[in-house]
């Protein structure tokens, strides 16, 4: 994974490409590139430029690059939490920090960089101004940073980098246009503080243009530029006297010169310990902003710092989200079509089983159906249903057939009767004196829907009342062909009994 | 480049303005799509398959009930018209008492030989004879219909009931088997009372069913 950290400074746009493989960081280039004053302007110019600083570098398809915010154009706070981090801790968070500066909402951005193993957080807020001004300098040269970070977070990566021991410095970072200065406490970002002029500014002043600046001159001369450079180390000072602490104080930037070092410690005395060295070249120095912008970025990928939101993000980043968003919907298409192939091939290979079971059964048990069914083309369904419907037509029963018990049926049981029969081997015998059977009710031409229904009167004469009673018992127990769910009745006349009951039919 | 620009025009529009939604309908629209096909043909499948497990555990019931209606509908088409007349009303009844009364008036101490010969008379006579009379004819285009009342009772014994009950019930009783030539006979009133000795008084009213041809669906 690579990332370009970019940074503007002056006419000077300087880039650090870093690799990381693994926890290793690896820094592979650094390289600087004079903007001319026409690419600014110049389309062609400006893309010559551009082509011409990307070919600095070999950029891999997968380098990103990163810019950042002035200190000037951010506001930092930093918090402790109880809390591991949360997204809604996050969100929260956000919402008090916007809640604070007392600016248009619509116009904050604000994003949060949460340290999990302190449980410490630090935002970073700044407006959409700030923003489009830092987006539009780099337009100007046709650059589009995908991410744009803050310069104070950078210089702090670049320290743990460099010198992962060092918890709490201040660190000065002076550039051409702008010199950043920040409080790192305990590896925590407390504030940071920017000037808008740097040696550029200086050199304005400088009587001898084509020479190079020399501070070791400076200490007694009354001279236009070292006033100005007076006033710089006192703006300076200020901005770390804002601190009220004292710390060791770490220079990055364009301070390779010892000679201008010494004369800043000298105005820097009560604000600081002790000047701290780094062990980086002094080239690594120079380009602390950059190499920071990068090795933040690729440290926190999970969480990087990113202002650009919304309608922001950079043109790499649309393509990005349109690529991803392209896949996204080919991908559930081509899912979707894979899923309609196999869900329509399963369903007709269901249907074809169906198809073969009908013709097999037909084939085996009803070939005349069959032919009825098959003669002409329809598809499963109406098959089907064409041969459940022919099934629960001739599943009822034909209504001519006769359904109820016949005469010869029933005087066969009645004669042949378990209990008649017993009867019959004992001196007091039953003797049926009249039988009618009646067919009550049958579908006829004029009413098919009616059902067969027999009624039976049954005269009989029996000597015990016993037996009278044994007889009764078992046509109310429904035995044999009585129906003992329809009314049985049981007259007691004066020479004989009468029964009258339903049948049961088939 | 120009896939470049395309890509980033796509990734502003679906992404940028809270248009987020069109890619969101995008991207689940085709499932929906294809949830909208398929799933009324897999809910027809699924009703399919039951209706064939429906209709295959239902079918040998069906299939035996259809050959049934078949071999009766084959069985009373062809019938002879006039069967009743033919079978049923020639049917000479009490022929065993007949028998008796016979060899009684015969006999040289018979005493009562008028009032045997006016029994035999009764039981040779047409009072004793089944005599049907046709009531309320209904008929389509394939059944007729015909209402058979008696038009007096009868007197019979064993013998005659499981004769009668065989041709007209089209069931073998004993050594009495029926015609394969009779329409369909429904008894629909059957009034049986005991007489003296063997004899029985019959009272009966039939259905008569003839098939033309081929049978009313």
């Amino acid at each position: 994974m690579q990332a370009t950290g970019v940074q503007i400074d002056g006419r000077s746009l300087r880039g650090a490409l870093v690799r990381r493989a693994g926890q290793k960081l690896q820094l592979i280039d650094l390289k600087t590139h004079e903007i001319e004053e026409s690419c600014k302007s110049d389309l062609h110019a400006s893309n010559t430029a551009k082509n011409k600083f990307f070919n600095l570098f070999i950029r891999g398809a997968s380098s990103t690059l990163v810019s950042g915010l002035q200190s000037n154009d951010l506001l930092i706070r930093s918090r402790t939490f109880t809390p591991a981090k949360s997204r809604k801790l996050r969100q929260a968070l956000i919402l008090q920090v916007e809640a604070q500066l007392h600016l248009k909402a619509e116009e904050l951005i604000t994003v949060s960089l949460f340290e999990a193993q302190e449980k410490r957080a630090t935002t970073y807020s700044t407006t959409q101004p700030a923003l489009n001004a830092h987006l539009e300098a780099f337009h100007k040269i046709h650059l589009d940073p995908e991410r744009v970070s803050a310069v104070p977070a950078a210089l702090k990566a670049f320290v743990k980098w460099k010198e992962p021991d060092f918890a709490s410095y201040f660190l000065l970072d002076i550039g051409l246009t702008s010199a950043n200065c920040i409080w790192v406490e305990n590896g925590l970002l407390q504030k940071a503080h920017a000037l808008s002029f740097g040696l550029q500014h200086l050199k304005g002043f400088w009587e001898n243009k084509n020479d190079s600046i020399d501070f070791s001159a400076i200490k007694n001369s009354q001279s236009a530029f070292a006033e100005e450079a007076r006033t710089f180390r006192r703006e300076i000072a200020k901005m770390l006297h804002s601190f009220q602490q004292q710390r060791p104080l770490i220079f990055t930037g364009e301070t390779n010169d010892s000679a201008f070092r010494e004369f800043l410690l000298e105005g820097l005395r009560e604000c600081i310990t002790e000047e701290k060295q780094l062990s980086c070249t002094a080239e690594e120095r120079l380009y602390a902003v950059c190499i920071g912008l990068a090795i933040d970025y690729l440290i926190n990928i999970k969480q990087p710092i990113q202002f650009r939101h919304g309608s922001s993000l950079s043109s790499q980043n649309w393509q990005k989200l349109g690529r991803s968003g392209c896949f996204l919907i080919s991908a559930a298409a081509m899912l979707c079509a894979l899923i309609y192939g196999t869900g329509s091939w399963w369903i007709d290979k269901r249907e074809k089983d169906i198809i073969h079971n009908l013709e097999a059964w037909t084939a085996e048990k009803d070939p005349t159906l069959r032919l009825e069914l098959f003669s002409a083309g329809k598809d499963t369904p109406t098959l089907v249903n064409q041969w459940l419907r022919l099934i629960e037509k001739n599943a009822k029963d034909y209504r001519f057939l006769m359904k109820a018990p016949k005469v010869a049926q029933f005087l066969d049981w009645i004669a042949h009767h378990p209990l008649v029969d017993s009867f019959s081997q004992t001196p007091d015998p039953i003797f049926f004196e009249q039988i009618r059977y009646q067919l009550v009710s049958l579908p006829h031409l004029d009413a098919m829907d009616n059902p067969y229904l027999v009624k039976i009167d049954l005269d009989f004469k029996v000597g015990s009342p016993l037996h009278a009673r044994k007889f009764h018992e078992m046509l109310l127990q429904g035995q044999g062909l009585v129906d003992a769910s329809r009314e049985i009745s049981w007259d007691v006349l004066p020479d004989r009994y009468r029964a009258t009951f339903y049948l049961k039919n088939e | 480049m120009n896939f470049m620009m395309f890509f980033e025009q796509v990734g502003r529009f679906f992404f940028e303005k809270k248009q987020v939604w069109i890619f969101f309908s995008l991207l689940i629209a085709p499932f929906f799509l294809v949830l909208a096909v398929l799933a009324p043909r897999f809910f027809t499948l699924r009703e399919t398959e039951r209706s064939f497990d429906s209709a295959a555990l239902r079918g040998r019931a069906a299939l035996e009930k259809r050959i049934e209606k078949e071999m009766f509908l084959c069985r009373f088409s062809k019938f002879e018209p006039y069967f009743i007349d033919q079978y049923l009303e020639a049917l000479p009844l009490l022929q065993d008492n007949l028998q008796e009364l016979y060899a009684m008036k015969n006999h040289p101490a018979s005493k009562n030989r008028d009032a045997l010969a006016k029994r035999i008379e009764f039981l040779e006579g047409p009072d004793n004879r089944l005599s049907f009379a046709e009531e309320n004819i209904r008929s389509s285009k394939r059944i007729k219909e015909t209402e058979e009342r008696l038009l007096h009772p009868v007197e019979i014994d064993m013998n005659d009931l499981n004769r009668l009950l065989s041709l007209i019930e089209d069931v073998a009783i004993g050594g009495y088997t029926p015609k394969e030539t009779s329409p369909q006979l429904i008894i629909q009133d059957f009034v049986l009372t005991k007489k003296n000795g063997a004899a029985y008084e019959l009272n009966l009213s039939l259905l008569k069913r003839e098939f033309l041809h081929t049978a009313e669906k």
